[in-house]
Order: structure tokens, then sequence, then C-alpha cells
């Protein structure tokens, strides 16, 4: 038996399987038959493990170098390095949606072991739907449209196969970026199968909000990281020195990352408030969508992108999907909008909610901005039939007052008590963050910014870390009081207390981060491009830049070209060794950056050209990118702080504390 | 309010469907390259069977059929029955069938010829420089060039008997006139 008769065999029982899960959750959601959730809760820990052959079976196919396999043939070669060979499950089309579909029976099986127990009936209607989005990519992954088992007939079977896209068997990070974005898309669906069952049932009360809140803040991190690793990724390969181009794919990725960021906020003006249950059940259709969206315009070709697969009848498919997923949800939604009318209002500006509603207002606006950008090429073209394209300049315009304007609103919603903020507690809250501002623009301004985003960036940043750095000395100060524990003590405590608050914190300090690095990178960046013989050297924001000299690597699956550099300056001692890598399979020469990475700037050094005949001269690109580290890191403390804020809260213990002091250390 | 939110939202999706129904008409693949209807880039390549030069002006005056592919990529094999039989119908007229071998190694591609039986003659673009001046997308893809040196039209993907044989026909008829 080969690897694709066990893979192929697998899908189609698990589509059976999965096709069974779907009758039998219905049934049991709408009898309250017991007997038909156990078999569901069995078919969807089957359909996992069938699912989960599968991927094994290729990554098997990959490695074994199956050229038999389309998929492998297209995507595999004999001398595909081991690693490179195992990731290349997801380095193309068919093998992608194949991972997909075993994240999707996961989330299934998580929902069929946990959810029924909490929730019995409405998770049971949950299951139902995921049964019936999961029957859909199994029927994807079997039919045409994506089968990754499909096989070549026995005359045509290659010797060798093509190998993976150059551009995907450069980076390590190749193995991260992708599976982190598509855990984050596919866990947006728990939160929207809940929501439908809610719909479905008419269930108006909350608790699936709180049952599907570690989903939704986990899908809302791994995207967040995954987008971060993208950056990163695009950075360390591409070699053009940057990490965002607002790409359709970025966009694909950053839209839900969006409207999952507004509906982590407005969830708890639900919660606290028993406001804005409509908008929260239509952020979690969007998010869930957009994902949807965001697939679509990856893999039907219809946008002209670096990470475009190449065409099949999947685009369809996903359409209809997509069209299927937005009229059941929108259809529901108006259909019960009277029972959800929210019982009251948000009243006081000032207080926490008007501001947690004011910053969704501003993430949907953000996300609607970039949605008409990236379609407005596909809208103009259907209408007038002129082919444009929208670039960075539009969305830095549009994007960059929209993104300090919440930065602004991030550092004062937590500061705002709820229901409305007293003259005395505006003052005690934003005295220091205020001086803060001010300093935060001083620095910018002694650190040679000019113009005004980039100015009030810095401004906004120290505002949003003083109330940060208020929040937890208040927390300390009040536990150490309270408690009698050491600060240490006491600041871990926070953490372990109400992780979901401090937790928040942590993540608005790596937005903070994240922020000064893009608009310190975007602004300050120095670049210097020279011709250089073995020997010659260049001098570029007080870095000297040698040239030693050019030499060929040859390694059986590629052949590089790289020049050596040494650095120094600035306390600097770096040797660096940027090239260009051709691959067998591609026309074009991959440029492979030299990269000395620092806190304080990365020298981002890339060979742009070279003497192909004698090696008498390469042509050098040196850029000297402040702070951009800083990005990644950011990445790294928001994913870290959405850990904490998954931690699961202690057991209530009912005590009678001053409103004063709970207010100090946050009980909330 | 009710009515304006259920307006809105139909007309929202029915809208975006159709912006992305249409766009389904747009081929990503159609990369206007520029080559078509300007005289073909010339070259010379040593020949896949004995590295003697091969060049376009060789064959000035015929009607040339260039034809990139790969030793590695499967609908090249999809499409070489297709060519075997134009290569049979025309050989010795005035139609020329090139192949040009590109990403890929002379040893592969000389293995893939023997096996497939392939006796017209293909030429090894070793670093790619013919195919990116010809503006090629990827294997295979097939260039139709009059007798007057013009790219006269190109066919992306794997070609098939009837598509060939209209291109052909349509060139003579031209040449003729």
């Amino acid at each position: 038996m080969s690897w694709g008769d066990i893979g192929a065999g697998a899908l189609r029982a698990a589509l059976a399987l999965s096709l069974w899960g779907l009758g039998a959750a219905a049934y049991a959601g709408w009898k309250r038959d017991a007997r038909a959730l156990g078999s569901a809760r069995a078919v969807a820990i089957g359909a996992f493990l069938l699912v989960l052959i599968a991927d094994l079976a290729m990554v098997g196919a990959l490695l074994t170098h199956d050229f038999s396999l389309v998929y492998v043939a297209e995507n595999n070669a004999r001398e595909t390095p081991l690693f490179y060979s195992a990731i290349s499950l997801w380095a193309a089309l068919a093998g992608s949606i194949l991972l997909w579909t075993l994240i999707l029976a996961g989330a299934a099986v998580y929902v069929a072991i946990r959810g029924t127990r909490s929730l019995p009936r409405l998770a049971t209607v949950a299951l139902a739907v995921l049964f019936a989005m999961l029957s859909f990519f199994l029927l994807l992954v079997t039919t045409a449209a994506a089968d990754p088992f499909t096989r070549i007939a026995a005359d045509l079977v290659p010797a060798d196969g093509n190998g993976p896209n150059p551009l995907l068997q450069n980076h390590p990070l190749m193995a991260l970026h992708p599976p982190l974005l598509y855990l984050g898309y596919v866990l947006t669906s728990i939160p929207f199968a809940y929501a439908i069952a809610a719909l479905i049932l008419g269930e108006t009360s909350d608790r699936w909000l709180t049952e599907t809140r570690k989903a939704a803040l986990a899908s809302w991190a791994l995207l967040g990281v995954g987008i971060v690793a993208g950056a990163w990724w695009s950075y360390a390969v591409l070699g053009w020195g940057g990490y965002w181009a607002w790409d359709p794919v970025e966009n694909a990725a950053i839209m839900p990352w969006l409207t999952a960021t507004a509906y982590l906020h407005s969830v708890m003006v639900e919660e606290k408030r028993r406001l804005l249950r409509t908008w929260n059940i239509a952020l979690v259709i969007a998010t869930f969508a957009l994902t949807i969206l965001g697939t679509f315009l990856t893999r039907s070709g219809v946008v002209n992108s670096v990470h475009s697969f190449t065409q099949s009848a999947i685009g369809p498919l996903l359409l209809g999907y997509f069209v299927a997923i937005l009229v059941v949800g929108v259809g529901l939604l108006l259909y019960r909008l009277n029972d959800l009318a929210d019982r009251g209002s948000i009243g006081a500006p000032l207080s926490r909610e008007a501001i947690f509603l004011f910053q969704n207002v501003l993430f949907v606006a953000a996300t609607l901005t970039v949605l008409l950008g990236t379609l407005y090429p596909l809208i103009a073209e259907a209408v007038s039939g002129a082919q444009l394209s929208i670039g960075a300049p539009y969305f830095d315009r549009v994007e960059v007052p929209i993104g300090l304007a919440l930065l602004f609103l991030m550092g004062l919603g937590p500061q705002l008590p709820w229901h409305g903020a007293s003259r005395a507690t505006l003052e005690r809250q934003f005295t220091a963050p205020v001086i803060a501002a001010a300093g935060g623009a001083m620095v910018a301004v002694l650190a040679g910014m000019t113009g005004v985003a980039p100015v009030l960036t810095y401004a906004l940043a120290a505002f949003v870390t003083a109330t940060v750095v208020q929040e937890f000395t208040r927390g300390v100060r009040a536990r150490r009081t309270l408690h009698l524990e050491t600060a240490m003590a006491a600041f871990l405590a926070l953490f372990r207390r109400n992780g979901r608050r401090y937790g928040g914190y942590v993540v608005h300090l790596g937005i903070v981060l994240v922020v000064v690095a893009i608009a310190t990178s975007q602004a300050r960046t120095t670049e210097l491009e020279r011709t250089l013989a073995p020997g010659d050297a260049m001098d570029i924001a007080g870095y000297h830049v040698v040239m030693t000299g050019l030499r060929d690597i040859a390694e059986p699956q590629r052949a590089t070209t790289v020049a050596d550099l040494v650095i120094t300056g600035n306390g600097a001692s770096e040797h660096l060794h940027p090239g260009l890598v051709q691959y067998p399979n591609s026309q074009q020469a991959i440029g492979s950056p030299g990269i000395a990475a620092g806190s304080r700037d990365d020298i981002y050094t890339i060979l742009a050209a070279y003497d192909g005949t004698g090696e008498a001269w390469a042509t050098i690109r040196v850029r000297v990118i402040p702070l951009v580290s800083w990005l990644w890191v950011g990445g790294g403390v928001v994913g870290f702080g959405a850990l904490l804020a998954a931690l699961p809260p202690p057991k209530r213990r009912t005590i009678l504390v001053p409103a004063a002091v709970a207010d100090a250390v946050g009980a909330e | 309010m009710n009515r304006i939110a259920r307006y809105s939202a139909v007309a929202l999706i029915v809208g975006l469907a159709l912006v992305l129904t249409l766009a389904f008409r747009r081929d990503p693949h159609d990369i206007k390259t520029g080559t078509v209807g300007k005289p073909a880039p010339a070259f010379t390549l040593p020949s896949l069977a004995d590295g003697t030069s091969v060049s376009l002006d060789q064959y000035k005056g015929k009607i040339v059929i260039l034809n990139f592919w790969s030793s590695w990529c499967i609908p090249c094999k999809e499409e070489n029955p297709a060519l075997t039989n134009v290569w049979e119908r025309y050989r010795g007229t005035d139609v020329v069938l090139l192949g040009v071998v590109f990403q890929d190694s002379a040893d592969a591609a000389r293995a893939y010829t023997s096996r497939l039986g392939n006796t017209w003659a293909s030429a090894i673009d070793d670093n790619g420089q013919v195919a990116l001046s010809y503006g090629v997308f990827g294997p295979p893809e097939t260039y139709f060039i009059g007798a007057d040196g013009v790219i006269a039209g190109r066919h992306i993907g794997p070609i098939d008997e009837s598509t060939l044989l209209t291109g052909i026909e349509t060139l003579r008829k031209s040449a003729k006139q």
C-alpha cells in the first residue's frame, strides 16, 4: 500500500464519519438525545485520527520522495533537505488545505469533549456546525479541488521532482509562520460555531461568550504572532529591508485580527454591562468570514500576490462557502435582532464602556478601509474594466491616523472606571501619563524625529507605558498593604489573581514595542549602495563596511554566491555574508540578506549584483534600520501577554473589601 | 432601524459576492509580457543532443513553434503526444518545432527525451536568459513565431493538438498572403 492509498483512503473515511457526525450532532441537539451525542463525540475523535493519518501519510510521501503523487513531484526534489521536505506539507495549495482540515478536526474534538460537558445543548449544535465545516473541507481534499493525493499515471512518474518554491525553502521561519496563521484562522471557527448555535437555539444568555473566551483569545494571539512571524520572514528572506507591504494576503491576515481585537474588548462590555450583544455576535461572524475571505483571496488566484497559489477549482467552492457563511450568519442575526436588543445604553462618554465602543468603531473602520483597499482593484475592474493596484500610500495615509487614535484609546480606556469617571479620578489617573507623554515627545524630537506622526507615536507610546506602569505599581502597593507580601510576590500574584486584566496590560506593552519599532524604523532608516572591489570599503551611519571578497557555495539543492563583509564602528564587529541564491527550478536568483541584529539598530546588507565572470566587483546595499528588532520582541510580548490573560481565574471567595481598595487592586 | 440593517446587509452580501465572482474573469497567469506582436528575441544556445549551436536565425523565413519545457514538469509530459503528432505531420516543411529546456539539468532533460522518444531538436537555456527574454511564466509554454520573425501568439500551460494546428495554419495562411 502506498502513501497515496493510505492518505486518500483515510480522507474518504473521515468524510463519511464527518457527515455521520453532522447528522448525529444535529439530531442530538434537536431531540436532546444522549446516545446520538455519544456517537457524535466518538465520530469527532475518529475523524480527527483519520485526518491525522492522512497528514502523516503526506509527510511520509514527502520524506521518501514519492513522486508518484503530483503534490510531491511539484513541491519536492531528491535534494530537498529533510526539514524542508517535512514542512512542504504547507508549501502549496492542497497540502495547506490538508493541514487546515486537521486543525478543524481538532477543533471539533475540543468542542465534542470539553464543550458538550459545560453547555450540553449549545455545544452540541455548535459541534454540528463544526462538522458541517469539516465536511466541506474534507470534500475539498477528496475531490479535484484540492486533492493532495492525486496520482501521476505510472509511465509519467518523474525521476526527480521540481522542489519547493525557492522562497519557501530559504528560511526556517517557514516552519512557523503558516501553521501559526492557520491555527489562528481555524480557531476562529469555535466562537463562530457557538454564535451560530446560540442564534439557532435563540439562546440570549452570554454563557457561550465565557465558554469560547479561550478559543477567541488563542486564535487572536496565534493570528497576531503569525502575522509578526510573517513580517519577520519577509524581512529576513525577501531582501528588500522591509517587513510589511500591504500585499493582499497580508491584508487578508490583518483584517480578522483587527475585528478579533475589537471583539476581545467589546465582549467585556457585554460581560459587565450586558450591552453590545448584537455587535459582539456580528464581530464573531465577521472575524470568521474574513478568515475565509483571506483563504479565498490567497487560493483562488483573483489577486496577484507573492502568496498566490496556483489556480484550481477551489476558488468558486471557497467563494460559495464564504457567501453561505455570510448568508447563514447574517440571516440568523437579523432573525434574532429583536431578542438581542440591549436593555440600557452606554451613557457617560468618559467611561470604560464608551471608550471600548469608540475603540471598536475605529477597529471596524480600520478593517473596512483595508478591505476596501484590497478589493478596490477588483471592484474597479468589475465596474469599468480598468486594471489598477492600490499601494502602500493609500494604506499608510488611512491606517496611520486610525492607529494613532487607537494608541491613545489604549492608554485611556483601562484608566477609566465603568459607568463614568469623576474629575478627581481623571486627575488621579492621568497626571503621570500626561507628563510621560510630554517626555516621550521630547525624546522623539531629541532623537531627530521629524513629522507629526512619529513624534505623536512616541508621545502616545510613553502615555500608554505610563498607564500600564501605574496600574502595576498601584496593584503591587495595594497587595503589599493588604496581604503583607513582598513586591515580587505581589507582582506575580496580580497575574495569578487577575491574569486577564494584567495579561492584557502586558499585551498593551507588546503593542507599544511594535508601534515604536514601526515608527522608528520607517522614519529613521538610512541606506547606501556602492559597487565595491574586494578590499574596498564604504561608511554609513557610523559603520565602516569592508568587502573582503566574493565566493561561491555549492549545495546539492542550490548554488549561492556570497559577498564577505566585515563591519566595524559603533562598537560593532560583525562578519556578514549577503548572497544571491540560485535554485535549479527558478529563473530568478533569490536574495539572501546578511543581517546583524541589535537592540539599537539592525545592519541589513544585500548583495544587489556581482561580476559573474571574474568576481572583480559587487554591488552592496547597506541599510541601517533602527529598533526593528523591537518589532519581533513586541510580537513575542503580545503572545506572552495573551498566555497570561488565558490563565484560569482563581476560585472565587466572597470577602468584603472597602471599595477604594477593590478599585486599586483591580478586583472587578 | 431593523429594516435598514436588513437591506444594507443584503446589499453588502450581494455586492461582495458579485465583485468576487466577476474577479474570476481575471487570469493571474495572463501576465502581460509585452513580447507578443514584437520581433522574437534572437538567441544562440547549445543543442541538447550534441552541444552544437542552435540559433533562431537559422530558421529565418520559417514558422517556429518554440516550446519551453523541463523534465520534472508534469504538464510537459501531458502535452508531449500533441507535440509528437504535430512534429510528425510538419516534419521537413516550412514549420519548425524547437524545444527550449530551462530550469533543468542537461542529463535529466536528455533522459527525458530518450525515454519519450522525442526526435525534434531542443536547446538548453542553462541560465534561463532566453526564457526571461520571452517572458516565460513557467514550463510548459509555447510561442508561435511567424515567417516574419514576429511572435504571433503565446500559450501558457499544456497545449493540445487542435490549438497547435489552428495556430500553425493561421500563420501559414498569413505567410502566403
